[in-house]
C-alpha cells in the first residue's frame, strides 16, 4: 500500500516537472520572441531609410548629410534608399522623389550622403 | 476506477496544453502586429512635394498662368511615378475655376470616398492651400490656389 502511494507520487512528481520544464521552455522562447520583436531590425531599417529619404526629398543640391549609421549598412540606388544589416542580407528600401544625384559615402560609425 | 482516474489526469493535462498554447499564440499575434506597424511618412511628403512644385513654377512671390498650366510637366527636379501618386491644382482665374492634374485620377477618387466608406488601404490625401498673384495676359490678378496631393505606397507605409 505505502509503495503503491510513493509510486504515485512519484509519478505526479514526474508530470508536474515534465510540463513546467516545457512550460519554463515555452515562456522563455517566448521572451526572446518578444525581445528581438522589440529590438527589430526591420522596424529600425523602416525608420531610417525612410528617415534618409524625406531628408533627400527635402534638401536641395549641394547638401551634405551626416548621420549616425546605427550599425547598419546605407546605401542608394536609382531613386531608392536602402538600409541593410551587415551580417544579414536582406534590406529595407524606400523611395525618394527628386532625381538629385546621391552618393552615399562610409565614414567610420557615420555616413554622409552628398546630393549634387 | 484506475482508468477513471487516468482519463480525468490526461484531460486535465489536455486542457492545460490547451491554455497554454491560446496564452502564448494571442501574445505572440499581439506583439508581431505592434512590431510590424508601419511608420506612414506620406503625409510628411505630400507636404514636401507640394512646396518643390510651388516653388518650382513661382517666381519672387508671382506665378505665372503658362507655368500653372504645365505645372506637371515642368521638370521641377523632381520625378513621380503615375501609379502611386496623383496630383491636382484649382485655382481661380477670371472668376473661374481652372484644374491642372497629374497621375492616376482613382487616387483621387479614393480621397471622396474616404469619409464616407472605411478603405484598409487608402491613400494619403493632403489638400495644401496658397495664395498668390498669377500673371497673365491680362496682368497680374491674386488668387488661391488649392493643391491636393495623393500618395498610394500603402505597402510601404500601411
Amino acid at each position: 500500500m505505502l509503495c503503491r502511494m510513493k509510486k504515485r507520487g512519484i509519478g505526479q512528481l514526474q508530470y508536474f516537472i515534465i510540463s513546467t520544464v516545457i512550460a519554463v521552455i515555452i515562456f522563455l522562447a517566448l521572451i526572446a520572441f518578444i525581445s528581438k520583436s522589440s529590438s527589430g531590425d526591420l522596424t529600425k531599417k523602416q525608420a531610417l531609410a525612410k528617415q534618409i529619404a524625406l531628408l533627400i526629398d527635402a534638401s536641395q543640391p549641394g547638401t551634405a548629410i551626416t548621420l549616425d549609421k546605427k550599425g547598419f549598412v546605407i546605401s542608394a540606388s536609382g531613386n531608392r534608399v536602402v538600409v541593410s544589416s551587415k551580417d544579414s542580407g536582406g534590406g529595407y528600401d524606400y523611395e525618394f522623389f527628386v532625381t538629385y544625384a546621391i552618393k552615399v559615402e562610409d565614414s567610420g560609425d557615420k555616413a554622409i550622403i552628398r546630393i549634387s | 476506477m484506475k482508468d477513471k482516474k487516468g482519463i480525468g489526469r490526461l484531460a486535465i493535462w489536455f486542457f492545460y496544453y490547451i491554455v497554454l498554447t491560446i496564452i502564448v499564440l494571442t501574445i505572440v499575434v499581439v506583439v508581431s502586429s505592434f512590431y510590424s506597424n508601419q511608420y506612414d511618412t506620406r503625409q510628411v511628403e505630400a507636404n514636401l512635394i507640394a512646396n518643390r512644385l510651388v516653388k518650382c513654377i513661382t517666381n519672387n512671390g508671382v506665378i505665372e498662368k503658362t507655368e500653372l498650366d504645365s505645372m506637371f510637366t515642368k521638370p521641377c527636379s523632381i520625378k513621380l511615378n503615375t501609379e502611386d501618386y496623383y496630383a491636382e491644382a484649382t485655382y481661380l482665374w477670371e472668376g473661374k475655376e481652372e484644374k491642372v492634374s497629374f497621375g492616376k485620377s482613382s487616387l483621387g477618387n479614393l480621397c471622396g470616398l474616404k469619409d464616407k466608406i472605411k478603405i484598409t488601404y487608402a491613400p494619403s490625401c493632403n489638400k495644401l492651400r496658397y495664395y498668390s498673384l498669377i500673371k497673365g495676359k491680362e496682368g497680374v490678378i491674386p488668387s488661391r490656389m488649392d493643391l491636393l496631393v495623393v500618395i498610394s505606397k500603402t505597402e510601404k507605409n500601411v
